[in-house]
């Protein structure tokens, strides 16, 4: 389906746009449950360079709508954290088929394996790693209580038990047994902190990728879809987790530098200090959702209803996933 | 009875030919989706080379954690008993400080490790057990 039509009377029927022109409109890739699309603009003659974003054809049933996605931008900017600004909503299906929102395009790259690779980006290491943990320390500035963001779920019994009992249902719908999960559930379940004090905004998927960034800087926090209440250890275990290093392992903080570096930015907005233990407790939890959801990936390649090659490899990844559970669940300590 | 070269053989060679002549010369925007290719001609190379003993012994491992002597010829045998092995993880069976707790990770050690031995050879770290 051609959108340019579409976008175009939508900007149109806008009350601050007399006059607009698509330059250019060009699908971006990555993003398996949105789509970004590249859209730069000569809007009242003035030109805008955005990014619309819309749903793909598959989506996942635990993933907000983008007009909660553009709440949370919202709120996001309004805490300082840095997100491509939010220019307009449409939940209205008539101009493109699928609801929409176009956001200010932000410069810079997002790829992980070559952000993980490069010593300069966003100023280099260090500074990358501190300036990411006083992003997530703003994120997590947001408290549960916003109306704003009534929308969002809120895990019970307990962060980290709300997760234990997904997983688990998700192994239920699946045919093959699967052990090694089972495993790191079990020590998930008995090892699972107790209630936190003060239950935060969490993004979710916080982590290398999911940035973008310059040579100069950090330009953007993105992918923002499975943004929830939770515990502020979760985002922190996420970004952290080897999974999420793009093999750049000895650099614990996402690929890019070392815990204290990332930790450092994060204390120094939040004035707490981060506790270790917690936050390998939640590695774990990080490396058996990736497992989750890589299993779910191919699921939807096995199933039939979604035949890719991107998924069906995918799912090969969760042996790799296994064995890091293995190693960071052994008794002698975390490996 | 098929003539050679079969299977295992005609993938290897289709893998190798791929890298070689084709992968070099695609555009910058098709090769990772190139290279995916290729990787799944590899997993699936390296499955038709696995050791037919190892599901046998998966299936004397499994029977000996769960205290199951004999093992039927139901060709689920492997399948049933890792459905009971999971259930068995989840109700705490093989718990920290349990009889077989060690045995069962031991057993998942293995199996995980013949798994990645298939899909990502690479990845393979030694456990802490044995390092």
């Amino acid at each position: 389906m051609d959108i340019r039509p579409g976008i175009e009377s939508y900007l149109l029927h806008l009350d601050e746009v007399n006059a607009v022109d698509i330059t250019d409109l060009r699908l971006l890739s990555g993003g398996a449950i949105q789509q970004n699309w590249l859209l730069d603009l000569i809007v009242n003659g003035t030109p805008l360079e955005t990014v619309l974003r819309t749903d793909a054809t598959s989506s996942l049933e635990d993933s907000l709508s983008r007009a909660q996605e553009y709440a949370i931008f919202k709120k996001a900017l309004e805490a300082g954290v840095t997100v491509p600004e939010p220019l307009w909503l449409s939940v209205d299906t008539q101009w493109i088929g699928k609801p929409f929102f176009i956001m200010r395009h932000v410069a810079g790259t997002a790829a992980g394996h070559k952000i993980v690779r490069n010593d300069a980006m966003g100023g280099g290491r260090k500074v990358l790693a501190n300036r990411l943990g006083q992003e997530l320390a703003r994120i997590h500035s947001i408290k549960h209580g916003q109306a704003e963001l009534g929308f969002l779920s809120l895990p019970t019994p307990t962060p980290a038990l709300h997760r234990v009992a997904e997983y688990r249902a998700a192994l239920d719908a699946s045919d093959m047994p699967q052990p090694t999960l089972e495993w790191g559930l079990y020590w998930l379940e008995q090892n699972a902190p107790p209630a936190v004090k003060e239950i935060v905004l969490c993004h979710n998927d916080f982590r290398t990728g999911n940035y973008m960034v310059t040579e100069k800087s950090l330009t953007g926090i993105l992918d923002w879809e499975f943004a929830a209440w939770g515990d502020p250890m979760v985002d922190i275990g996420w970004f952290c987790a080897k999974c999420w290093r793009f093999g750049m392992v000895d650099n614990e903080a996402g690929g890019i530098s070392s815990r204290d570096d990332f930790y450092d930015g994060y204390e120094q907005i939040t004035g707490v200090q981060i506790d270790q233990n917690a936050v390998l407790y939640w590695e774990v939890m990080a490396t058996m959702r990736w497992a989750i959801i890589a299993m779910k990936q191919g699921d939807r390649h096995i199933s039939g209803r979604e035949p890719s090659l991107e998924l069906a490899l995918t799912r090969h990844i969760v042996p790799e996933l296994e064995q890091d559970i293995l190693h960071m669940t052994q008794e002698t300590g975390h490996a | 009875m098929r003539d050679t070269p079969q299977a295992d053989d005609l993938l290897k060679i289709a893998e190798t030919t791929f890298r070689q002549e084709i992968l070099p010369h695609l555009p910058a925007d098709k090769k990772y989706t190139a290279l995916m290719i290729a990787n799944a001609m590899r997993i699936a190379t390296r499955q038709f080379a696995c050791d037919e003993n190892e599901a046998a012994a998966e299936i004397a491992g499994l029977s000996a954690l769960l205290g199951q002597s004999a093992v039927d010829n139901n060709p689920d045998a492997l399948l049933n008993l890792n459905k009971r092995f999971a259930s068995a993880i989840r109700s705490g069976a093989f718990a920290s400080g349990n009889e077989g707790h060690n045995m069962a990770r031991k057993h998942l050690l293995t199996c995980m490790q013949n798994r990645l031995a298939e899909v990502n050879p690479k990845a393979i770290v030694g456990d802490s057990d044995d390092r």
